[in-house]
């Protein structure tokens, strides 16, 4: 197509644009609206309330619930739930990049299978994945058993943080892995070569080529897994016994046991800031490697 | 050359993947500071002769020595053989003076000496005011030039380039090529380039492997090449001839079917085909006595300082060049003649 041709096309793309656009996009913003916009304002607007006596809210306005958030008690749990979800994303990490990196070398087919073994457990029910996990753990299960055999244990592992740790690594494990996978793909496999042909060893080239070089997808996969991994409350409840409580638990007690929506809305708005906070860098670091792609 | 040890001494190399024998016992020397090039169609093998150089590709038999010592056994990093990728391969995530550096920092150079040896190549590449520069920022030929540099300033034994003019246009390949000459003179390294651009090759390189099927068909000076091909391959491969498949008879003429017998002073035995080059055949007046063959010109190329007439002669067309006087007209009779001694003697396929 000429320019002069290629112009008149964008031209007339836009003239019918507006309109057409306008009707397609109502599906998406109605949701948005729907699912998104209503709510939040709904939690902004509870947070400043105070609690009604048997759930609710009521006048008057007060600042009170965003007070209580620097508590020591909450700021704990805060910081629990924090270190739970990124210790889930760090054992992420190690396993999927690893992983990702086989699979990204397996050939196309073998490719294939991995990845649909990757994505499996999904088609399985997140509860029933998350019991089996109890079965493995508790102290006649598998684990402790396999440790007998060879004369160790028995070990506490159910109802202890790395339960909690465990049950959320395997939940989001796939989350880690595809995004990972998908960067290695794009990562032009003579660059890896090129460091090695310039004396770099494998630790060096792991360091200074491969880990910046798929940065977007170990941060998109980490987001994947942090994010869901921090407002999580079957796991903690189910793998942790109740003892280790996490911000999510925290949420889900006050809307549904205490009874108390406005300090619920304040804990969730205190959530939501710090996963802006940290989408904000994520999208600092991709705008960077987006640089070196031109 | 010189009686000294080679440099490079590749012996009865093979590789293969699966059934194709990508490299058949290919045996040969590179000397100190020669430029040498690896020509060929692709898939003939040499794109995997370089990957074993560089240490990417273990051959399954063979040896290659370096200096005299064993090359396949040290790991591809610690060898002092570096090499210039196609796609240039560039770090698209560290400047211009980071990837040209990231050589020494491997081999742990004292920071000084680094920054020292790194200003001096990007002077030797005209890269000085790019230094901070991203690659994506680059143009092709000064990506290429970062390529250049991040090779020679680890100063390696053996250069390897693959198709290092490829991607570049054509006014910038011609450039690059007097360049890579240049630079060849002034680090003094091996050179070591593959390409399927014969034009590439023989005006880069001192000798020319020209590479089929994972065989070295034949390795020669460039001119040499040109002149003597010694099979139908390469010269058919290298610039235009025109091959005529026949028999040498007992009067001293090439024998081919559906023309007159032809002139050949070439007497070699077994001789499957003869070649011509275009410059050596001219156009005569169809009625010339001196003629050699007759025919009708079918087609003509027009080249700028030379055109190029095809000729039919039955079956057989002669490609002729003409550099002076009128050009030919289609469709018109001409004669053909050339000197005996212009005509080459094939014997290989």
């Amino acid at each position: 197509m000429t320019n002069d041709s290629q112009q008149k096309a964008r031209r007339s793309a836009n003239s019918d644009g507006p309109m057409l656009r306008a009707i397609t996009s109502i599906p998406a913003l109605g949701y948005l609206l729907v699912f998104m916009a209503i709510p939040l304002l709904l939690i902004i607007s509870y947070a400043f309330l105070t609690a009604g006596r048997f759930g609710g809210v009521k006048p008057p306005v007060t600042l009170e619930n965003i007070t209580r958030l620097i508590e020591p008690i909450y700021r704990d749990v805060l910081v629990t739930s924090v270190m739970t979800a990124g210790a889930a994303t760090l054992l992420s990490f190690a396993i999927g990049f690893p992983a990702a990196l086989v699979i990204s070398r397996l050939t196309p087919r073998w490719q294939t299978i991995a990845l649909i073994a990757v994505v499996l457990p999904f088609w399985t029910n997140f509860l029933i994945r998350t019991y089996a996990w109890i079965v493995l753990l508790n102290s006649e299960g598998l684990l402790n058993h396999g440790l007998a055999l060879i004369g160790l244990g028995p070990v506490q592992v159910l109802y202890t943080r790395s339960a909690v740790v465990l049950g959320l690594f395997y939940a989001y494990l796939p989350l880690m892995v595809l995004p990972i996978y998908a960067s290695l793909q794009r990562l032009d496999p003579s660059l890896l070569e090129a460091a090695r042909n310039l004396g770099a060893g494998g630790w060096r080239r792991f360091r200074t080529v491969l880990l910046p070089l798929t940065m977007p997808g170990i941060l998109a996969g980490a987001l994947f897994v942090f994010i869901p991994s921090l407002g999580n409350f079957v796991i903690p409840e189910l793998l942790g016994g109740g003892k280790s409580q996490m911000i999510g638990n925290l949420i889900r007690d006050q809307f549904l046991k205490s009874r108390d929506w406005p300090f619920g809305s304040a804990l969730s708005l205190m959530v939501l800031a710090l996963l802006m906070v940290i989408l904000w860098a994520q999208a600092r670091a991709a705008r960077r490697t987006r640089e070196w792609a031109g | 050359m010189t009686e000294r040890q080679p440099l490079l001494s590749i012996r009865n190399l093979d590789r293969s993947f699966g059934d194709v024998r990508a490299v058949r016992s290919v045996s040969f020397d590179i000397g100190e500071n020669e430029f040498f090039a690896l020509l060929g169609p692709s898939g003939c093998g040499k794109t995997t002769l370089l990957r074993i150089l560089a240490g990417f590709e273990q051959p399954d038999a063979g040896s290659v020595t370096l200096d005299g010592a064993d090359l396949l056994s040290i790991p591809a990093e610690r060898r002092p053989v570096n090499l210039m990728f196609q796609s240039y391969a560039l770090f698209p995530h560290m400047s211009v003076e980071r990837n040209i550096a990231y050589g020494l920092e491997c081999d742990k150079v004292p920071k000084n000496e680094i920054r020292e040896r790194v200003s001096e190549v990007m002077e030797t590449v005209g890269l000085t005011d790019k230094r901070a520069a991203l690659p994506n920022t680059l143009s092709g030929g000064q990506r290429q030039r970062v390529a250049l540099a991040r090779a020679i300033v680890k100063r390696p034994r053996l250069l390897l380039l693959d198709e290092p003019l490829s991607a570049l246009d054509r006014k910038i390949r011609a450039e690059m090529q007097m360049e890579l000459r240049r630079l060849q003179h002034e680090v003094g390294t091996t050179f070591v380039v593959v390409t399927h651009d014969q034009d590439e090759a023989m005006s880069l390189a001192d000798r020319v492997a020209v590479m089929d099927r994972g065989e070295v068909r034949q390795l020669d000076q460039p001119m040499e090449l040109y002149r003597r091909p010694s099979s139908i391959f390469v010269a058919d491969f290298i610039g235009t001839s025109t091959i005529i498949r026949g028999r040498r008879g007992d009067d001293g003429l090439w024998h081919a079917e559906g023309l007159p017998p032809l002139p050949c002073a070439d007497d070699s035995e077994n001789a499957l085909a003869i070649a011509l080059r275009p410059e050596t055949i001219r156009v005569v007046g169809v009625d010339d006595p001196s003629a050699a063959v007759r025919g009708t010109v079918a087609e003509v190329f027009f080249q700028g300082d030379h055109a190029l007439a095809e000729v039919s002669v039955g079956a057989q067309s002669f490609l002729v060049a003409i550099r002076e006087g009128a050009l030919p007209v289609r469709d018109t009779s001409v004669g053909l003649m050339w000197d005996a001694d212009a005509a080459v003697a094939l014997l290989h396929e």
